[in-house]
């Protein structure tokens, strides 16, 4: 802990030998909001060191008291840091943790490698396999829906050709009722009407006024059928 | 006083009314919107005020409907739907408030919103499966109307993948609803609750038809696809009412159906819904890593959200501790809710950036925080919110989902990965757009407006407010999901 608090101590103590004595840069714009920000930080830093002890209370967890050495200890220990920290060139306080230290102690790769790449990696072909799901599924309903069409239009031109068929079909039964009609039930009913029309003729003729001839000819019939009729036995 | 009946029906008479209007200019038509958007909240914090029941549901309003297969006009609410209720008015006014803008056919866009408002009340308060239905059903109308009149230059194909999809996805549903009804006679949804009608091969067979239909809408990989065109396309406060209201119809049917409905089943299949669950979480947060269009990533990263609240209720489903299972459900309803303030919120402000630029590609903006100070500092804090910031309203519900995940099903903690993903690409986001040497072409781009301010800030506060004392929220969740038998 005291190790902590010595090399916590040194780079605080650069930093601000950096601010106190670096050459100065174009400094960014302000922003307002960033500087209540860290109004706000810096009064509660300030400000809670010395709460602690009643907010321990408030809280009610309140802590072991860590005791004077403690506290000397670590304020010199803190204050050590920072001297080191602004009068020692960091090279020369790390020596050949330097190098290493400068590049973040990166481990193969650091966190450029092992973390933002895959994971970009990753992300590349969640995208990709994305555009791919995307395409399938349009895809899929694309040709789901164009298979029900043309099931649907091979269904309706059957539908079509079966209607066509069976209309066709009542169209020549049509046709033979009327050749039926016509030749068939209009010619045996004109048949009728010109047999009863040549009767009628034939039975007006019995009204021509010759009715001595037609009584004389039934007469004669007559005793015909009774000379055959007398002659019969004769024969038997 | 049926307040319940209020809240679902005042929409569609502000609409009736609009529409009975002989002038119907935008003045007037923004007026009845937010007027009626205004009331419906107000009538909402009143049903809120009257509270819930430990157990079961409470404020119930039952009228008889079609007595031969015993469905009835019947609402209620619990510590499931409250919430949601009241995020559904909250947001609605919000939206009307942002959408006064709208010039293009105004009187059309608002009956329309007030028509979306009215189904998606109803379908949170609906105690009755074929009331459920219809208002689930007629969502979808609306937000496809919204969509291809009023979205972007893709809308029209959007729109349509939206509505076939969604519409496809719910008639699972229906022969759910159906089957539910043969084994019990009635369409009571608490009577389905109270004692499951279906068992064996039927439940599981209901289950699956219910979990088709939730994961369409919620949605869960891999059928998501349908949400990134849709939001894309659709207007802001189309992507606002479907990100924040529509998408948690999927989440609530899925604890209140799949769940409440098909308990032993939902068990049975548990693990394989808590798998479907890390996998969109882990999904949705690497493919809005890879967006480059910012209101593109915001879509995605709703999916990773939603994966979060399967994992809490299949957790919830698969876990023995009774108080192991609240957690995991509080922490999966508090995860809707949030989602609802903190993505709306992320939403609007796209909006409001691509109303500005007309440009939602992130290569193209940059150091844009000290030119719109309010707009970037607003996105920022969503941006902070979404990834899961302790403070902010995503914490308390993903601390509570993956807590219970670790005790129920550790190997699915995996999903915790998800936040370091979600991270990394707000924080890339963030840099890419509000960060580094503004471009000349923005300078003279506006601020927030008062109109805008309005719309955004109370979705800010409620952020904060949920992320700092989510007690005042988890009071009402906790005691209900405390009661669930399952």
């Amino acid at each position: 802990m005291l190790a902590g608090t010595v090399l916590t101590g040194a780079y605080l103590g650069r930093a601000l030998n950096v601010l106190w004595t670096g050459t100065a840069g174009a400094a960014p714009g302000r922003i307002p909001m960033m500087t209540a920000g860290m109004a706000v930080l810096v009064a509660l830093a300030a400000v809670l060191g010395p709460a602690f002890g009643p907010l321990e209370r408030l809280l009610g967890a309140e802590m072991a008291e860590a005791g004077l050495i403690v506290a000397v200890l670590g304020l010199a220990t803190g204050l050590s840091g920072l001297a080191l920290g602004w009068s020692v060139a960091p090279a020369r306080m790390l020596g050949p943790l330097f190098a290493p230290a400068s590049g973040g102690f990166a481990l193969a790769g650091g966190m450029d490698a092992l973390v933002l790449r895959p994971a970009l990696a990753i992300a590349a072909t969640c995208e990709a396999f994305e555009q791919r799901l995307f395409g399938a599924q349009i895809g899929l309903v694309r040709a789901v829906g164009q298979r029900t069409a043309s099931v649907a239009e091979a269904a309706e031109k059957g539908l079509y050709a079966a209607t066509d068929a069976v209309g066709r079909m009542n169209l020549r039964l049509g046709d033979g009722v009327e050749k039926t009609d016509a030749e068939g039930i209009d010619r045996l009913i004109d048949g009728l009407v010109d047999g009863t029309i040549a009767t009628g003729r034939r039975a007006r003729r019995l009204q021509s006024g010759l009715i001595h001839r037609e009584l004389a000819l039934t007469v004669l019939g007559i005793a015909l059928i009774a000379a055959l009729l007398i002659a019969a036995p004769l024969y038997s | 006083m049926p307040l319940l009946s209020i809240a679902v029906f005042l929409p569609l008479l502000g609409a009736l009314v609009l529409m009975a209007l002989p002038r119907q200019d935008a003045r007037i038509a923004h007026g009845i919107s937010i007027a009626t958007a205004g009331l419906t909240f107000l009538v909402t914090l009143a049903i809120w005020a009257r509270g819930t029941l430990p157990g079961g549901f409470a404020q119930v309003e039952e009228i008889s409907w079609i007595p031969a297969i015993g469905a009835a006009y019947r609402l209620g609410i619990d510590g499931l739907s409250l919430p949601l209720i009241l995020l559904t008015s909250l947001l609605f006014l919000l939206s009307s408030i942002f959408a006064a803008r709208v010039k293009e056919r105004p009187a059309v866009f608002v009956v329309l919103m007030l028509m979306l408002e009215t189904a998606s009340i109803g379908t949170f308060a609906a105690l009755d499966g074929l009331l459920f239905y219809i208002f689930f059903e007629v969502s979808l109308v609306g937000m496809y109307f919204m969509i291809v009149g009023w979205g972007y230059e893709d809308r029209q194909r959007a729109g349509l993948m939206f509505f076939l999809y969604t519409l496809l996805g719910s008639l699972p549903l229906l022969l759910a609803i159906i089957g539910l009804y043969l084994a019990s006679g009635t369409f009571d949804m608490r009577a389905w609750i109270d004692a499951p009608p279906l068992t064996g091969l039927a439940a599981m067979l209901a289950l699956i038809a219910m979990l088709f239909t939730f994961a369409v809408k919620t949605p869960v990989f891999p059928v998501h696809t349908w949400l990134p065109t849709a939001h894309v396309q659709a207007p802001t406060v189309g992507s606002v009412i479907l990100a924040g209201v529509m998408l948690k119809f999927g989440t609530y049917g899925l604890v209140r159906f799949a769940l409440q409905m098909t308990p032993e089943a939902f068990t049975q299949a548990g693990q394989v819904i808590l798998a479907f669950g890390v996998f969109s979480a882990l999904y949705g947060a690497f493919a809005a890593l890879a967006q480059s269009d910012l209101k593109k990533m915001v879509a995605y990263t709703s999916v990773n959200h939603m994966g979060y609240v399967v994992m809490g209720v299949a957790v919830a489903a698969l876990a023995t501790d009774p108080g192991i299972r609240t957690v995991a459900l509080n922490g999966a309803t508090l995860q809707m809710i949030s989602h609802g303030l903190v993505t709306g919120a992320l939403f609007f402000l796209v909006g409001m950036l691509q109303d500005r630029a007309h440009s939602r590609e992130m290569a193209e903006f940059g150091g844009l925080l000290g030119l719109v100070p309010w707009l970037g500092w607003a996105f920022v804090l969503s941006a902070f919110a979404s990834l899961g910031l302790p403070g902010l309203a995503h914490f308390p519900a993903e601390f509570q989902v993956f807590l219970a995940t670790l005790n129920a099903a550790p190997w699915a903690i995996v999903a915790i990965l998800a936040i370091v993903v979600t991270a990394g690409l707000y924080l890339r986001a963030i840099a890419a757009v509000f960060l580094g040497a503004p471009k000349a072409k923005w300078a003279a781009m506006p601020d927030l407006d008062r109109g805008e301010k309005l719309a955004i800030v109370p979705l800010l506060i409620l952020t904060i407010l949920v992320g700092v004392a989510p007690s005042w929220l988890l009071g009402m969740i906790d005691a209900t999901m405390k009661a669930l038998q399952f």
